[in-house]
């Protein structure tokens, strides 16, 4: 069983990195690597989303304000280094409070997007289910938030000018973070 | 009393030295010799609409494409999940319902979902010679079932949902 990541989305899943919680005007970006996943009418395959992902792992995105187009597209051209048969990779921009609705049968939000920052990649967050279901009760709701997902697009039209330098930013957050909890470390240490 | 003789039938189709062509009215049958057999009976079947088969080429295809890790942290299904696909499909009605589509997951499911205009099913198989679903259709209440064997095949409830008519 991998890793499970935790699922409150009042605390960071990485608090010595992070550069703030997610909050629900932000807009996350997933890439699709695997182009079996995108169907013709813009929309995902089912398969896009592993169970595993979003009942234990968290199912990888990028914070947009916390990363750029350039760093998107690095990660894009090393994965096309290892697959050269795909010529394009395409990116969901998620609207956060899009994926924190309720669900109608059972009144709870049952996803949660919480912030897991990475060694030098402050962008990097999860969504997962809120509690751990049963791959059947998963299966539902993963077919639930694939319906409410947005089309895929291309790089460029995830961003705008206004974002070249949102890696900067989240760098900036990230160095912060990681010396006030040093700081803060040091202090406890001394008392 | 006209009726087809499908004994008859299958030893030309399965003959590597036949050809078989649909007519409006029959079918002819072209030996590579010198003659031609003619035999007037009904068309029954569509020998290029092969359902089975076109799903056992999805999951050859499939298996060639993932047979290693193909996204990062991703695990390739295993030989089993495949297997169980197989077995799984041979107990489909496969002239009652359409087709599903088939994907692999970066867990190693093996993914099969029917999606129409009024319904949706997603199950999966991971090797373990099991599988979980969800089902749901509009007017219905929706169905969800875990561990199930493969050797039980599609629930009824399932087939119901999926089907063409």
């Amino acid at each position: 069983m991998p890793e499970e990541l935790s699922r409150d989305e009042k605390k960071s899943a990485s608090p010595w990195f992070s550069p703030g919680l997610v909050s629900s005007e932000e807009i996350i970006l997933r890439t699709v690597l695997d182009p079996d996943h995108l169907k013709k009418d813009g929309k995902l395959a089912d398969a896009a989303i592993s169970l595993e992902d979003i009942r234990v792992r968290g199912w990888s995105v990028d914070r947009k304000r916390f990363t750029s187009p350039w760093a998107i597209k690095l990660f894009h051209s090393r994965w096309k280094r290892k697959k050269p048969a795909i010529s394009k990779f395409y990116v969901l921009p998620i609207l956060v409070r899009d994926l924190r609705y309720r669900d109608e049968t059972t009144g709870i939000q049952e996803f949660v997007a919480v912030d897991a920052a990475l060694w030098f990649k402050p962008s990097h967050a999860a969504v997962l289910l809120s509690r751990l279901q049963p791959p059947s009760a998963a299966r539902k709701l993963r077919t639930d938030l694939i319906q409410k997902l947005p089309r895929y697009v291309d790089v460029s039209r995830a961003f705008n000018s206004g974002d070249r330098y949102g890696y900067t930013r989240g760098l900036i957050w990230h160095l912060r973070t990681l010396l006030f909890t040093f700081l803060r470390h040091i202090t406890k240490f001394k008392d | 009393m006209r009726g087809t003789n499908f004994n008859f039938v299958n030893s030309l189709v399965s003959s590597a030295f036949v050809e078989l062509s649909p007519v409006a009215s029959g079918c002819i049958f072209f030996d590579k010799s010198s003659y031609v057999v003619d035999v007037s009976m009904p068309v029954l079947f569509d020998v290029s609409n092969n359902p089975t088969k076109e799903l056992f080429d999805r999951l050859r295809d499939l298996k060639a494409r993932y047979a290693t890790g193909s996204m990062p942290d991703s695990t390739p299904p295993s030989e089993k999940a495949f297997q169980d696909a197989k077995d799984f499909i041979l107990t489909l009605p496969l002239a009652q319902i359409v087709k599903p589509a088939i994907h692999v997951a970066s867990d190693g499911e093996v993914n099969f979902h029917w999606a129409g205009p009024d319904f949706q099913i997603d199950l999966g198989f991971y090797g373990d010679e099991r599988f979980s679903f969800y089902g749901a259709k509009e007017g219905h209440d929706p169905i969800l079932g875990d561990d199930v064997s493969v050797k039980d095949g599609i629930p009824k409830a399932l087939v119901g949902f999926a089907s063409a008519a």
